[in-house]
Order: C-alpha cells, then structure tokens, then sequence
C-alpha cells in the first residue's frame, strides 16, 4: 500500500532526534555523581516527572495496539486502557511515596533494606534485568513493523539496520544524558504523543458532529453492522477459558503496573515523597486522558478507515492510528504522528536501558561484587558500559526477534513484574515478618513460575493453524508442548509469588525488629530518605 | 451490558468511561487527604528526628 511519504516521515522523525540530542548535550554538563546519573539529582519536580512517567508508559504497543483493538475487536481494546489506567491507583497508594523515602536508586535499596544485602539484591537484580530484557525485546521487535509499516523499508536487512540505529541513537541518550537526559527525552516525547493524538481526537469527533454516539454508531455501521462492536466480550468471550485468560491478563496489568522497575525508578527523580505522589497523580491525569482519546481514535479508525482495510494493511492491527492520521490529515499528519509512534520507542527503550544498567551497576557491580567499596566514580562507569552491553543486546534480540509474534512479549513483561516485583515490594514495605529468605524465595519462585507458565503455555506453541494463513498463532510452529491452557500466567503466578515469599519467610527464623522499625518511620515520614543534590 | 441509554452509548460504555471517573475520583481524594492529615504529621515528625541528627 502506499500510503504517506517515508521522506516527510523520515525528516519529521530527525527534526525530533535533532531536538532531542540538543536538550541531552544542554543538561548533560551536570552529570557527575550516582545521584544525578541515576535519579537526574532527584531534581525534577512532580510535573516534570508525571510528564515523564506517562512518556515511559505510553508505550508504542499502548497507543499504537490499543487504538487497532479497539478498531477491530471493539470494546474488549477499551478494557487494556481501562486496565492499564486502574493500575495507577496501586502505585499512587501503596508504593510510589514509600519508594522514595526508602530507596536510592533501585527496586533492590527498598527490598533489602531490613535484610541481607547480596542474596536479596542479587535477586531484586535478576528480576529487574528479566522484566527490563522481555519489555526491551518487545519494543525493539515492534520497531521493526513499525519501520516496515512508516519508513516503506520492506526488507529485512533495512529494518534490521533501521533497528540498529535507532538502538545507537537510544544508547547515546543514556551515555551522555544519564537520567537526566532520558526524562526530559520522555517529557518531550509524552507531550508530542498527547498532543497529536488529543489533535486526532477532536478532530474525529469534529467529523461525527462531537457526539460519541454517533461516532459509536458509523463505526458499527462500517463494520457491517456488528453490534459486537460495543459490548463486552467480543474477543475473549469465546469460553470460558478465554474469559478465564481475560481475568489473568486484567489481573497482570493491573498489578503488574506497580511492579516495573523503570516505572519504580522513576520515582527517585523527585526530591522527595509529596513530589513523588504528584509525579503519580500528574501521570494519572495524563495517562487518563490520553486513554479517553484512544477511545476515540480506535472506534474512528473503524468508522473512517475500516476493520478490514486496517488487518488488510502492512502492520495490521498496529496501523489504525496511523491509516487514521492519513485519512484526516494526509501525509503531513501522518508524518507527525509516525514520527511520534518512532519517538516513543526510543524513549521508552532509553528508560528501560537505563534502568536495568541501573540495577547492574549498583545492585550487583557495587553491592553485590564490591560489597560496597569503590568509588562513587566506579559505580557510573560500570553503568555507562551496561548500557552500552544492554543496548547492543537489545539491537541484537530485537534483529532476531523481528517479524515475530512479540505481544507474548509485554504480557510477560506484566507478568513477571506483578509476580516477581510486586509481592515482595509490598511485603517488605507493609509486612514486619517478612526477612531475607521471604525475599529471595518470592522473587525467584514468582519469576520461576510466571516463565514457566508462559514457555507450556499457547502463546508459544500449540495454537490451532489458522487455514486462511497455514500458520499457527503460536511463536514456535509445528510443534506443540502447551500443558498450561492461559496465554497469560498472571491468574496463577502472581497468587504463586505471594505464596513463596509466605512460605519462605516462615521457614526462616529471622527478624530484624530495629531494622523494621527503622524502615518504618523512614517510609512514612522521610526522615532519613535521600535529598535531591545541590547544584 | 448492551442496553442502551443515549442513542449508540450502552451501559458497558457508561461504565467503562465510569472506570474512568472513579480513578480520577479516588486520585482526588486520596491526594487530598494525604496533603490535609499524613503529610503535616511526617512533616513533623520528619523535622523531630533530623533536628536530633543535626
């Protein structure tokens, strides 16, 4: 098909690096100490890092797969946005504030704070650098579609070279800009996201008289008159095991949310816990309204452009935003809007890779290896070079993993966050039992089970062949070793993290009673806690 | 979940939009209630154990 200019999609694209690596190399002169590679200073103010928040969440696969959900399956992709959006409400109650005061930089400072440092950090890390590598492999892999679908590069060695420079660019954010750079990376990019599609927003409804009836209504229309449309139940309500997986996947979002650690660091950028929480309320404001519009945008697509001419289209599911865009505005529009879309995966690529190099460099490197003793120096350079080895992984995964069914991808992300992460976030910050052998045993049985669960499981191999394609659903062809029925682990694996790290705290003796109470009173009050660096 | 209320908008879409609402509703309220009672007793609290410190 061909749709739009890949030359004004290219140009609008470099306009926004250009931009981008001009304010990094501006706020990159005040890169010294751990505190200001890590945290950006803990200099932002709430607003600043709710913006940014919301640019690390939004991800391509949220607007680019929730607007095409709703498109072609109809209510059932308004139920993600409805799931991804709830979500927030764990992290704004439970976590976000009592992160901050307890921890310095990683997922790790706050679980082990009462325990033994190097089993638990150890474990904390091995968590954070899973869920980091399934989220980055997801959205390397996607990038790939995307540049097939924005960019007209069709063949695979163009997309893998497209791949690869879009990982360099990403790398060289984190190097030069730590994280102080990659925030305001997101900052930009959540505005230019929200903006575009608030601006596809008003004008669909402009088209359909502001009335959201009306546009509900030509949507069914165009689809053929199918009421499904509108109501729940449409994609998953098959059987009851559909519904069953439907109930596991809502479950992962919901909690899984409150458990990724580039979500979690986030939280580190603020000075202190009263900014943390405005940095969730700001992101909730945001990630809200933005969702309102992919609502918009998805029955839009489905009543200008049309389900089938959207699955018909090179990217599928994934191209009713843009198609959309280009039957508003044309080329033009829909130059911005994949520009946009490209931006997104960098930035939310830049935040990831900065979070697992992270918790290497300070969980494993300095804690773990060096117990402590080295220079603060050290610490960042052994970061700087796991970004670099992080990123050449992900270029490399995301090489390989192009083409492929990579949905699986995010849902285990979820997953394992929610039955890795956080159990043992919530136990270590709310219950005073819980010590060191609860901590390891909660994140490795919850890592263990949700992988486990997710290799046995259909998303991989077994899928009925579909007789239209010859191919199966499943990532493996031919082969079918599925014993778990759910495509999502969430419904079984997360109530299996919870359990592990009750039994292992129970099998273990010890309690650090002072160390509790220590913990306590920081998380709730801050005293104590880590204060934003002077400049 | 398909009964309709106002032309196309059924109940499911009222709801779901309701989902909506009540996050931002408890946001609200919530932040409220922590700016209003938690934070001026940490604050204090906060302020008598680093006084100590100093």
């Amino acid at each position: 098909m061909d749709i739009g200019s890949p030359a004004v999609n290219i140009t609008i694209f470099t306009i926004f690096v250009v931009a981008t690596l001009f304010i990094v190399l501006r706020v990159a002169r005040t890169n010294q100490t751990a505190a200001d590679y890590y945290a950006g200073g803990r200099s932002f103010t709430g607003q600043q890092n709710g913006t940014a928040i919301a640019g690390d969440y939004l991800s391509a696969a949220s607007f680019l797969g929730i607007a095409g959900a709703i498109a072609i399956y109809g209510y059932d992709g308004f139920l993600y946005s409805i799931g991804f959006l709830v979500a927030w409400l764990v992290a704004l109650l439970l976590v976000a504030e009592l992160l901050r005061n307890t921890g310095r930089f990683t997922m790790a400072d706050v679980v082990s704070f009462r325990m033994r440092q190097r089993p638990v950090r150890t474990a904390a890390s091995a968590s954070t650098l899973a869920v980091s590598f399934f989220y980055l492999l997801a959205q390397m892999a996607g990038a790939g579609g995307l540049v097939a679908l924005l960019l007209g590069v069709e063949d695979e060695g163009g997309q893998g070279i497209v791949i690869a420079v879009v990982g360099a660019i990403m790398v060289f954010y984190v190097l030069v800009g730590g994280m102080k750079g990659t925030t305001w990376v997101q900052i930009i990019k959540a505005i230019l996201l929200i903006a575009g599609a608030g601006v596809m927003t008003v004008w669909v409804m402009a088209k359909h008289n502001f009335n959201l009836s009306t546009l509900l209504g030509s949507a069914v229309e165009r689809a053929g008159g199918a009421d499904g449309l509108l109501e729940p139940m449409n994609r998953y309500g098959a059987s009851g095991m559909t519904k069953l997986d439907f109930i596991s996947l809502a479950l992962a979002l919901v909690l899984g949310t409150a458990g990724l650690p580039h979500v979690l660091m986030r939280f580190y950028t603020v000075p202190t816990a009263k900014a943390a929480r405005q940095s969730v309320t700001w992101a909730i404001a945001l990630i809200g309204l933005f969702y309102l519009f992919t609502l918009v945008l998805g029955y839009g697509a489905g009543a200008l452009v049309g389900p089938e001419e959207i699955a018909a289209a090179p990217g599928g599911v994934n191209s009713a935003a843009p198609l959309l865009a280009y039957e508003l505005g044309g080329t033009l529009l829909l130059g911005i809007i994949s520009a946009v879309a490209f931006a997104t995966i960098l930035a939310v690529v830049a935040g990831l890779t900065i979070t697992a190099s992270a918790s290497f460099a300070h969980d494993i490197y300095a804690n773990v290896i060096k117990k402590g003793e080295l220079k603060a120096n050290d610490e960042v350079r052994v970061a700087r070079i796991t970004a670099v080895v992080i990123g050449a992984v992900a270029i490399g995964g995301g090489i390989l993993a192009n083409g492929q069914n990579v949905a699986f991808l995010v849902a285990l992300a979820f997953a394992v966050a929610a039955s890795a992460n956080l159990p043992v976030i919530l136990y270590s910050l709310f219950w005073k039992r819980f010590n060191t052998s609860g901590a390891v045993w909660s994140i490795y049985g919850g890592l263990a089970t949700a992988v486990t669960l997710i290799v046995f499981s259909p998303v991989v191999s077994g899928k009925p062949v579909d007789p239209a394609t010859g191919t199966s659903a499943s990532m493996l062809q031919n082969v079918d070793f599925h014993w778990f029925p759910l495509d999502n682990p969430g419904l079984v694996s997360i109530p299996a993290g919870f359990l592990f790290g009750y039994l292992g705290t129970r099998l273990s003796k010890e309690f650090n009673a002072p160390k509790y109470a220590e913990m306590e009173v920081r998380s709730l009050t801050g005293a104590g806690a880590e204060k934003a660096t002077p400049h | 979940m398909s009964t309709e209320v106002a032309g196309n908008v059924n109940i499911g879409v009222v709801l779901g939009l309701g989902q909506f609402a009540s996050t931002f509703l408890i946001t609200w309220l919530y932040i409220r209630h922590a700016n209003r009672n938690l934070d001026p007793v940490a604050d204090r609290i906060r302020d008598e154990l680093e006084g100590g410190d100093a």
